[in-house]
């Protein structure tokens, strides 16, 4: 039992909501730090040092900023379940994602580049049109194994517009 | 012979077409800068040449007036047109300078439809102006125009309106509320053109 924050009557409904979303993300806060503490996380090439915030690939570490890496990290502790659009704004900017803004598909495309760089023989991040984000490492020559003969694979960050297109795209994946 | 045949109205049609021309290209370099947003930082200094080009062209005509030609419209109108013209393209190049100005990390999608519109009414502008020399109508180009600040009104209130949806955080409120109001004014002063091209005294 503790307090974290109080206000007093009258107040505001959305005062009193916004405190709230300030406790619960400090919340995050703590339990990120916790995880910290929980070692190196190994993943493809990649081997998060989660105590330093930083990434390494093959060895040599990735030039991320602290978005891409807390971007990068939430995928990557997923399972390789689909992670929607709005969660990880929700947990990587700690806010509600505003309708239509295209953060997480400019910040996956920017990690994409630099994965891609760093450990190019590897695909780590693969779109789920209409939905979001699912990490999963998967050599090169395993995406060109599934992929048909004669087949152009989609453009990996098609515009949002073109991934609301109907229930069959959401079953499109791509790298 | 092509020289001699040309009426001193020409030099004002050709300035005119320039100015238009020039406000089209800077919103295709928005629309393009925001579709590629922000893979590509020269798109924002590219529009700002837009801006200093557009300058450039009202100041020729205003020095055209000066010169002593005869206009084919009245002073008034070249006035108010060349100014409603530059406008469009200084609203373009407030919105590129304000991606970096607030820092922004990446666009919204009401911003790239009402980048979308912005290039069709500054299209239909282009052929509106086009009639100026060929004294064809304008009247659908205009009507197009109309319809497109309606729908640029729609998008921006619509835009605005899902900012306040709860939770979303208050800076990404306040750049976005900005830049949609400059992307509607901008697409206001295309109506503004097309006010005053329907108000213009023709007399070439």
């Amino acid at each position: 039992m503790g307090v974290d924050d109080w206000i007093g009557k009258p107040c505001h409904p959305e005062e009193v909501v916004a405190r709230v979303e300030a406790v619960t993300r400090r919340h995050r806060r703590v339990e990120a730090d916790a995880v910290a503490e929980a070692g190196p996380l190994t993943m493809g090439e990649l081997e998060f040092r989660i105590d330093r915030y930083e990434v390494l690939a093959a060895g040599r570490p990735v030039d991320l900023t602290k978005r891409e890496y807390e971007l990068l990290l939430l995928l990557a502790r997923s399972d390789g379940r689909v992670l929607p659009r709005e969660d990880i704004y929700q947990r990587v900017w700690g806010y509600a994602m505003a309708r239509g803004d295209r953060s997480v598909d400019v910040f996956v495309r920017k990690v994409r580049h630099k994965l891609e760089a760093a450990s190019p023989d590897w695909r780590y991040v693969h779109t789920h049109f209409g939905i979001g984000y699912r990490f999963d490492p998967e050599p090169e020559d395993a995406s060109a194994l599934h992929q048909p003969v004669g087949a152009e694979a989609p453009e990996a960050d098609a515009p949002v517009v073109a991934a609301e297109d109907g229930a069959a795209a959401a079953s499109l994946v791509t790298k | 012979v092509s020289a001699l045949s040309r009426r001193p109205a020409d030099e004002f049609y050709d300035l005119f077409e320039a100015a238009i021309t020039n406000a089209e290209r800077a919103a295709k370099l928005l629309l393009q800068m925001l579709e590629e947003f922000p893979d590509d930082k020269d798109l924002v200094r590219q529009i700002l040449l837009t801006e200093q080009e557009g300058d450039r062209i009202t100041q020729a005509l205003i020095r055209q007036l000066g010169d002593g030609s005869r206009p084919p419209l009245s002073r008034a109108a070249i006035h108010k047109l060349a100014g409603a013209i530059d406008d469009v393209v200084d609203y373009i190049e407030e919105v590129a300078d304000s991606f970096g100005l607030y820092k922004v990390e990446a666009p919204m999608d009401p911003s790239v439809a009402l980048a979308q519109v912005l290039v069709e009414s500054t299209h239909q502008l282009s052929i509106a102006v086009a009639t100026l020399r060929t004294g064809d109508s304008m009247k659908d180009a205009i009507i197009e125009v109309h319809r497109l600040e309606n729908e640029g009104d729609r998008l921006s209130r619509d835009a605005i309106a899902s900012l306040f949806a709860g939770g979303v955080d208050p800076m990404v409120v306040i750049r976005w509320k900005d830049i949609f109001e400059h992307m509607e004014k901008a697409i206001d002063a295309c109506e503004d053109v097309a006010h005053t091209l329907e108000g213009g005294t023709f007399d070439a």
